[in-house]
């Protein structure tokens, strides 16, 4: 019975994720009307490709045996500033999509150096920055939303390379990167231990303190990628933009197969969990279903991949 | 242990003191108000003009202006609070602004912390009666109450808008472009909220009004947007364009939706002049669609209603009394009238 | 001068902030205030205590304002539909109860981090609670004069000291609540010595939920309301109360007096904010600020 138990666990952890996938698209294929169309598949990645980078940037952070809550509060206040610069001071789009890559990429390094520096808890760390963040956007215009992007900057979310459309590019890119990163660098390796244990890595030589800094620098970059495509998407910047990320980012996280408690998980199944959550946020309105609810299966969604991730952990431990 | 009872022995005393209070300075400012009515009383004999005038100085002299909104993450509520700032700012009043998220409990604390802090008048855009006990105690207080956007059984002043009535607006513009542009042939996809009443109400008003005025008009789902999440208006829109292609008309219940859909439909390519979005606020960024010749092709605007808030506090510091319902005017905008309402910048 | 610097002690945070925010209060406070002022602590203390219990035993918990507006919802419809006030009590004592249980079994059963299964709770009953609550609320007038007549300000003050006596005796004379600390400052260590941990564990969160039964009972009689919303914005005003009354965020640290002085100070910090208007754009950084310089101070002092 022992026996069957870890083949049980051992085969979800391998096929599990592709299973899903494979139900749920099925699914809706015969319950949702317009849902098989070429249109659609694109309509979905589109979708699914600013949260899929934000999901790519959290995942790096939990596999080193962290977590990003703030990663919602990040977007919204990259994108006021992107927009503030771009047209309330009339700067050129390059620079002010810098200056927006360089303020995500602090806000994210400041939540490693406070976790490693003060000894907090990342957890709670990014916790209070989401709230700090969540004041501040609406502090930036007064809680105004900034409109009128210049053009080009909406092609970043609106246009298209062919067929393709430019969101989906960037996600793909960012995936490929994020890949090379994880599975053929030393880098990788070492994010991989440092979830793995924090200790038995700080005895190897990797220098944590850094390393924390760096992976959750890393996720305040994807963020700021993703609010640029949100803010091209939408033409606006809002201050309430990324407000739902955190958790959905982190059910994304969790059913793609990276574990809460660090060390273990792929990119791969990542790259699923985005799409899976992309089908049924799709799948769901095309059906017409409240969405409500579609928030409910999320939540129920997340609550059953943290489960089976920890009963694994801890059949692996007994 | 004695270090922390003392400790806690002095936190406790600190708390007392304060809920009990000097006292002095509330009979003081209680002293205060009998002697500006006599100085009111006294002036009587003067004319009327400069009796109404003192009168309003006198009693609306260091007036407190506190404004709970629903929400303060809308440009809807965020414009009528600085326009109350703005207001309260040219009569040198002071001002405070709370906003309750749809949270009953939030807002019955907002209110009674704001009659703690000393509002003379509170203009509460509630949602339904849930605030009216704590509404009835800030009376008793002698806070005056304004409401606006519904009206419960607690108020001095109430300025209401029928909701329904504005979504019949909304319909209507939308049934006359459909008539005229389309032939009535219109294919709609309604976005409404069930976060509160009113908003119900202005979504069945929309669609009572589209079947009433366009009945060749098909309605192809009535769509719960849910809380204002940015995106989602993008998200949905182009969903209903993969699932219902012949669609060529969207109407929604307020401008936040309404603009996410216009950009969605332009990056999908639609034929800007054969399709329509209407919805209410009277936003800058709606009026900006409508002058670009977007999809965006009509919004209902509510006359300004931080004035008229602004108006009516300072009749309420007058001591003047009212027994009917104030209507809020709305306005509808498209580009015939635009250039009344909006200039390109 | 060390000692009194040493800014990680929660009372003398209480005395150092409420000489800060005194001056608010100096106009004098005539009677409808202060039971303005009792009401909020009231909430506020029943909520702080019920979320330091469960930080106490481990259970970083971010569902409890979504528990409170689901089983007061779910009484509001029974209301509609005939039940009368005190079965709809108990019915919200039941429904928090089983809530508690759950949280208690899926920590110690499955070892799940807390913050992550309550974060999915909190979505799940939040929106479930906007998908099936009719017309997104419920509002039943008379449950106002209701509160009013029987409970008033009197009955706030007896229960809120009833609610500190139970929870004071709770963690310093029982064996669950001194156990609790063991168990929520490493639980592994708690189970190798042969603690009946999942016991410990469910009665803490059984007991933390009476807290918050007594909370969603409050605030649907005050309010004579319910919808998926309410109570929803003491989420982080509680937590925030919580860690300023020296609570730890993991477990096995927490005392009832720094408890009421976190809650005391957060409604004082509230009101004073409303009053001067800066409320709106600062209390989420506030709060934000403030959690990190308490747990800052809380490590420091380790």
């Amino acid at each position: 019975m022992e026996q069957t138990k870890k083949t049980w666990i051992d085969y979800y952890k391998k096929f599990g994720i592709y299973i899903f996938l494979a139900a749920v698209f099925i699914f809706f294929a015969a319950a949702a009307p317009n849902f098989l169309s070429y249109k659609n598949i694109i309509n979905i990645l589109r979708q699914v490709s600013m949260f899929g980078i934000v999901v790519t940037g959290v995942s790096a952070v939990m596999i080193g045996g962290g977590m990003d809550l703030s990663v919602g509060g990040q977007m919204a206040v990259v994108g006021m500033i992107l927009g503030y610069f771009m047209v309330n001071m009339n700067m050129g789009i390059v620079p002010a999509i810098v200056i927006g890559i360089f303020i995500g990429c602090l806000f994210g390094s400041l939540n490693g150096l406070v976790a490693v520096k003060l000894h907090v808890a990342p957890i709670i760390v990014t916790l209070s920055m989401m709230l700090v963040l969540q004041g501040v956007a609406y502090l930036i215009t007064g809680g105004y939303p900034i409109t009128g992007m210049p053009e080009a900057f909406t092609m970043i979310g609106q246009g298209y390379i062919g067929v393709i459309p430019v969101p989906v590019i960037i996600f793909v890119i960012f995936i490929i990167f994020g890949w090379i990163v994880m599975n053929k660098t030393y880098l990788g390796r070492h994010i991989y231990a440092l979830g793995g244990n924090k200790e038995a890595a700080r005895l190897a030589g990797i220098n944590v303190d850094r390393l924390t800094v760096f992976i959750y620098a890393f996720t305040g970059f994807a963020a700021s990628i993703a609010a640029i495509i949100m803010v091209g998407r939408t033409n606006a910047s809002q201050p309430g933009a990324g407000s739902s990320y955190p958790f959905d980012c982190m059910t994304a996280a969790c059913l793609g197969g990276i574990s809460i408690s660090g060390g273990e998980g792929k990119i791969s199944g990542v790259v699923v969990g985005v799409i899976i959550l992309g089908i049924l946020d799709n799948g769901l309105v095309l059906m017409g279903v409240n969405s409500n609810f579609q928030s409910v299966v999320k939540g129920l969604i997340l609550l059953a991949a943290v489960a089976i991730d920890c009963y694994q952990v801890k059949t692996k431990k007994s | 242990m004695k270090k922390k009872l003392l400790s806690l022995l002095l936190a406790t005393a600190m708390t007392a003191a304060v809920l009990t209070g000097c006292g002095a300075s509330n009979e003081s400012s209680q002293a205060q108000e009998p002697a500006e009515n006599q100085e009111t009383e006294a002036e009587e004999p003067a004319t009327e003009e400069e009796d109404s005038a003192n009168a309003e100085s006198a009693s609306s002299e260091g007036t407190k202006i506190g404004f709970l909104a629903p929400t303060l993450q809308t440009e809807f509520f965020i414009s009528i609070d600085d326009g109350l700032k703005k207001e309260c700012a040219d009569r040198g009043w002071e001002y405070v602004s709370v906003s309750f998220d749809n949270d009953s409990a939030k807002a019955v604390t907002n209110i009674e912390n704001m009659v703690t802090g000393e509002c003379d008048i509170i203009i509460a855009m509630v949602s339904d009666s849930s605030c009216d006990a704590a509404l009835a105690a800030a009376q008793a207080e002698g806070v005056k109450i304004m409401e606006c956007g519904v009206q419960t059984e607690v108020y001095d002043v109430c300025l209401n808008t029928d909701q329904y009535a504005v979504g019949v607006a909304i319909g209507d513009m939308a049934s006359e472009w459909m008539n005229n542009q389309l032939g009535g042939a219109g294919k709609v996809v309604v976005y409404t909220t069930f976060q509160n009443q009113d908003m119900q109400n202005r979504g069945q008003g929309i669609q009572d009004a589209i079947k009433e005025k366009s009945p060749d008009a098909e309605i192809l789902e009535v769509v719960d947007i849910g809380k204002d999440v940015v995106g989602s208006g993008t998200s949905t829109t182009e969903n209903m364009l993969q699932k219902y292609p012949d669609l060529n008309t969207i109407v929604c219940y307020g401008d936040a939706a309404a603009v996410e859909s216009m950009e969605a439909a332009k990056a999908a390519g639609v034929d800007s002049e054969n399709f329509g979005i209407f919805s209410c606020d009277g936003t800058a960024q709606a009026l900006e669609g409508i002058a670009n010749g977007d999809p965006q092709k009509g919004t209902i605007a509510f006359a300004p209603l931080a004035p008229m808030m602004a108006e009516y506090s300072e009749r309420l510091m007058a001591g003047e009394t009212f027994t009917e319902v104030i209507t809020a005017e709305t306005i509808t905008i498209t580009s015939e009238n635009l250039s009344e309402y909006y200039t390109a910048e | 001068m060390k000692k009194i610097i040493n800014i990680a002690d929660s009372y003398k945070i209480c005395f150092l902030l409420l000489l800060f925010l005194m001056p608010a209060y100096v106009s004098g406070i005539p009677a409808v205030r202060a039971s303005f002022f009792v009401r909020q602590i009231t909430v506020m203390i029943l909520l702080t205590l019920g979320v330091s219990l469960e930080l106490i035993g481990g259970t970083f918990d971010l569902a409890f304002a979504a528990q409170i507006s689901f089983s007061a919802l779910m009484a509001m419809v029974c209301m509609m539909n005939g039940c009368p006030l005190w079965l709809v009590c108990i019915m919200i004592c039941v429904i928090n109860a089983a809530l508690g249980c759950l949280k208690g079994v899926l920590l110690v059963g499955l070892l799940m981090p807390s913050i992550i299964f309550t974060l999915a709770l909190q979505a799940i009953l939040t929106n479930f609670s906007a998908g099936i609550a009719p017309n997104s609320g419920i509002v039943l007038k008379e449950l106002q004069s209701i509160y009013r007549e029987r409970m008033g300000m009197g009955g706030e003050i007896l229960l809120v000291l009833l609610g500190i006596v139970a929870a004071f005796l709770f963690l310093e004379f029982t064996y669950y609540g001194k156990y609790s600390r063991m168990l929520g400052e490493n639980l592994s260590l708690a189970k190798e010595s042969g603690l009946k941990c999942m016991q410990i564990s469910i009665i803490v969160h059984l007991f933390a939920s009476l807290f918050f039964s007594s909370a969603a009972i409050l605030l649907m009689l005050q309010t004579g309301s319910s919808n998926a919303s309410l109570g929803e914005n003491y989420l982080y005003r509680v937590l925030t109360a919580a860690f300023l009354g020296n609570v730890g965020p993991f477990g096995g640290r927490g005392k009832v007096s720094g408890m009421i002085a976190g809650a005391v100070i957060m409604v004082l910090l509230i009101a004073t904010l409303t009053g001067k208007g800066y409320l709106n754009r600062w209390e989420t950084i506030l709060e934000g600020l403030i959690i990190l310089v308490a747990l800052w101070a809380q490590r420091k002092k380790k």
